[in-house]
């Protein structure tokens, strides 16, 4: 039922523990030189997790993705502070929630069955003028469900039946990501394997938390970093720093990619000062706009690589580029690049 | 004196009957507390090997209230937090007290021991003269307030049938010995439920939180196949008045049948997984009746008036300061004002227990 990419995309299955079995590998051999990729993205994913609360999804080994995980979990077991272990099993379960949402029902009934011991099942039943995929026994339903804190969720208001409440495939999975989340947090104090020779890694781990604040809810840091704009986007904001004219697309599109990167509207408006039409009132106004401070309330993001191409936005490509179809998707992969380069300097 | 009077007694049931006291599941793993007469406190975080050693004990201290834990601990000696909670049974407890009955006005009363004012029916927190919370309860158990209690009890099993698909096999029902039932969820599945998880449960059985938009109710097509809730409030209206949008008049209709189609359970008792509650076949300290375990079959049927008897033979002479009619065993009694008169031992016990007559010599 699960390929190796499945185990890369779901660390924490059953198969993936077999998997690992398999390779005979033994504990003290994490600390030898071939083992150092598997070690980094160990660091990599916690790192991510506390900076970002979002650990990337996508890989060049599987086995070295997978093998990452349950170092992870070895190397979280070393450290006292119950929020980072929090954050990090948070941010594991979010990033299984992002693949599993677009798998088959037969993938997610199987994962939830063999590995989380779940009693699911296809219902197929339009009950109250809805349709129901699954239905999950309400002893897995409650214990997942309590954590979610939305009315919906409340057992009172769910079809409950011979012991069983029907559920959508989307409430499936946000049920998993419950789950998920709670074993891994368990894995993490459970473990009894004893590390030794990580110290460093530890100590990084620790100062990554330390330097940020767990309240912000943002995915990327605070502070924006130029380099790692796309190349487009490097372009306009070039331009209106300088004074230059900036076409309304242009305005819409910087302003959208600096308010989603996580500045805020009166930071933007900052730096559209410089624009030689600059109407500060009219500008603001724009900006919250665009921010869903006002009007529909939505939150815009910049257009996609493919829309800025036919507004023929789309200059200097680079290699990144190739890889990316969203200037946000470049700009955090970008992040992680000078990350890695940054870190390389300082040690 | 009366103490006396009343552990006589239920020594003399415990000595002829102790053998009905059956081994709760698990017993090494149980926490027993025992309310002792003279003292009136609870003596807790007791242990037994087997069945034999607690009937012994019980024999051998007669106490007022026997209680064991519904939860299963590592050490059931050790201090709370030292315990090592492992599981507690599904519990969950109706009382009268906790349900509006009409003849609560008649047989109950309240005395504030602050003021001396005295009120009729379910006592208030604080006094509803001077405010002060020094209240002291007289209850009476009466057949209509039992038979209210017997009906929560009724639909309580059938949310846990039929919604929750527990097998009847594994709900238990116990009569208290007072104004009340206990019902047990024997399901192994059930042992971990946290205290929040409980507490859904509770919230569905008592309906609170229904939201009719989540679910859907306004959309549902008339001839449709439901469950649950929905199924509960369309079997109770008239489905053809409902239009949208729904008039406020109806969704008071609702309202009253969300309310009168809830359980009126106690949520303390299910919530807390530490809970002591009364081990069956012992006496109730407040009456002088057995926590009796009901078989399901029978308990539309059962009669506690006559099945929660303890001591079923002789005869007592007591002066009764006052007490409403009422039916034992066979008999009917009352009702009586400051008067001496020789009653079955059970019935004489049981209005020594309520406080509302005192035994000759």
């Amino acid at each position: 039922m699960l390929t190796t990419i499945d185990l890369a995309k779901y660390p924490f299955v059953k198969e993936a523990a077999e998997y690992i079995k398999s390779l005979g590998l033994k504990i003290d051999e994490l600390t030898s030189a071939e083992f150092t990729e598997i070690v980094n993205r160990a660091e990599e994913r916690i790192k991510e997790a506390l900076i970002n609360t979002k650990i990337s999804k996508d890989w060049l080994r599987n086995d070295v993705e997978i093998l990452s995980f349950p170092t992870a979990i070895l190397l979280l077991n070393k450290i006292k502070d119950e929020k980072i272990k929090r954050r990090y099993a948070l941010s594991e379960a979010k990033r299984a929630y992002e693949f599993l949402i677009n798998e088959e029902n037969e993938k997610i009934l199987y994962i939830a069955k063999e590995t989380f011991n779940w009693k699911i099942d296809f219902a197929n039943i339009t009950i109250n003028n809805r349709f129901f995929i699954f239905k999950i026994h309400f002893l897995n339903y409650l214990r997942n469900a309590v954590k979610i804190k939305d009315a919906k969720w409340k057992l009172t208001n769910r079809i409950l039946r011979e012991g069983y409440v029907y559920i959508t495939k989307e409430e499936a999975v946000r049920l998993l990501e419950e789950e998920i989340q709670r074993k891994i947090l368990a894995k993490i104090e459970d473990s009894k394997i004893e590390i030794k020779n990580f110290e460093e890694q530890i100590k990084r781990i620790i100062g990554y938390s330390n330097k940020l604040s767990f309240a912000s809810s943002t995915d990327l840091p605070k502070t924006i970093v130029f380099s790692a704009f796309p190349p487009c986007i490097k372009k306009i904001y070039e331009s209106i720093k300088s004074g230059g004219h900036a076409s309304h697309i242009e305005r819409f599109t910087l302003t959208a990619f600096l308010l989603n990167i996580g500045l805020k509207p009166e930071e933007v408006t900052q730096i559209f000062r410089e624009v030689s039409d600059f109407d500060e009132e009219k500008t603001r106004y724009q900006i919250e706009h665009i921010a869903g401070a006002r009007g529909s309330g939505i939150k815009y993001a910049p257009p996609k690589c493919s829309t800025l191409k036919t507004y023929g936005l789309c200059i200097n490509q680079d290699e990144l580029c190739n890889k990316i179809m969203h200037p946000l998707t470049y700009y955090k992969k970008a992040l992680k690049l000078w990350r890695k380069k940054v870190d390389r300097r300082l040690h | 004196m009366i103490e006396d009077y009343i552990k006589k007694k239920f020594s003399e049931y415990y000595r002829l009957f102790s053998w009905r006291i059956k081994e709760p599941k698990e017993i090494t793993k149980r926490e027993f507390g025992f309310l002792l007469f003279k003292e009136k406190i609870m003596v807790r975080h007791k242990s037994f090997l087997n069945i034999n050693n607690l009937r012994e004990f019980i024999k051998t201290i007669v106490p007022s209230d026997v209680y064991y834990s519904s939860a299963y601990y590592l050490k059931p000696e050790e201090e709370m937090k030292n315990k090592g909670w492992l599981g507690a049974d599904l519990i969950f407890d109706i009382d009268a007290d906790h349900i509006d009955t009409l003849c609560k006005k008649e047989h109950d009363k309240w005395i504030c021991k602050n003021c001396g004012y005295i009120g009729k029916g379910a006592s208030p927190e604080n006094c509803l003269k001077c405010g002060e919370n020094k209240i002291q309860s007289e209850t009476w158990i009466c057949q209509k307030c039992l038979d209210k209690a017997k009906e929560e009890a009724l639909k309580l099993i059938d949310f846990l049938t039929e919604d929750f698909g527990f097998k009847k096999d594994n709900i238990k029902v116990y009569f208290t010995g007072h104004r009340g039932y206990h019902i047990h969820v024997d399901s192994k599945e059930a042992l971990e439920l946290t205290s929040e998880e409980r507490k859904e449960i509770i919230d569905y059985v008592m309906g609170i939180g229904i939201d009719l938009n989540l679910l859907n109710f306004l959309s549902l097509a008339k001839e449709e196949q439901t469950y649950g809730w929905i199924k509960r409030i369309t079997s109770a209206i008239n489905f053809n008045s409902l239009k949208k949008p729904i008039t406020k008049k109806k969704l008071r209709e609702i309202q009253s049948i969300i309310k009168d189609k809830a359980v009126k359970v106690d949520a303390v008792v299910t919530m807390d997984i530490h809970r002591l509650i009364r081990l069956p076949e012992t006496l109730n300290g407040k009456t002088g009746l057995r926590a009796v375990k009901i078989d399901l079959n029978h308990f539309e049927k059962f009669n506690p008036f006559v099945e929660a008897v303890a001591l079923e033979k002789g005869e007592e002479k007591i002066y009764i300061k006052e007490a409403p009619k009422f039916f034992l065993g066979k008999e009917e009694f009352g009702p009586y004002k400051n008067e001496e008169a020789t009653l079955s031992t059970a019935a004489a016990l049981l209005l020594i227990c309520k406080g509302k007559a005192e035994p000759v010599n």
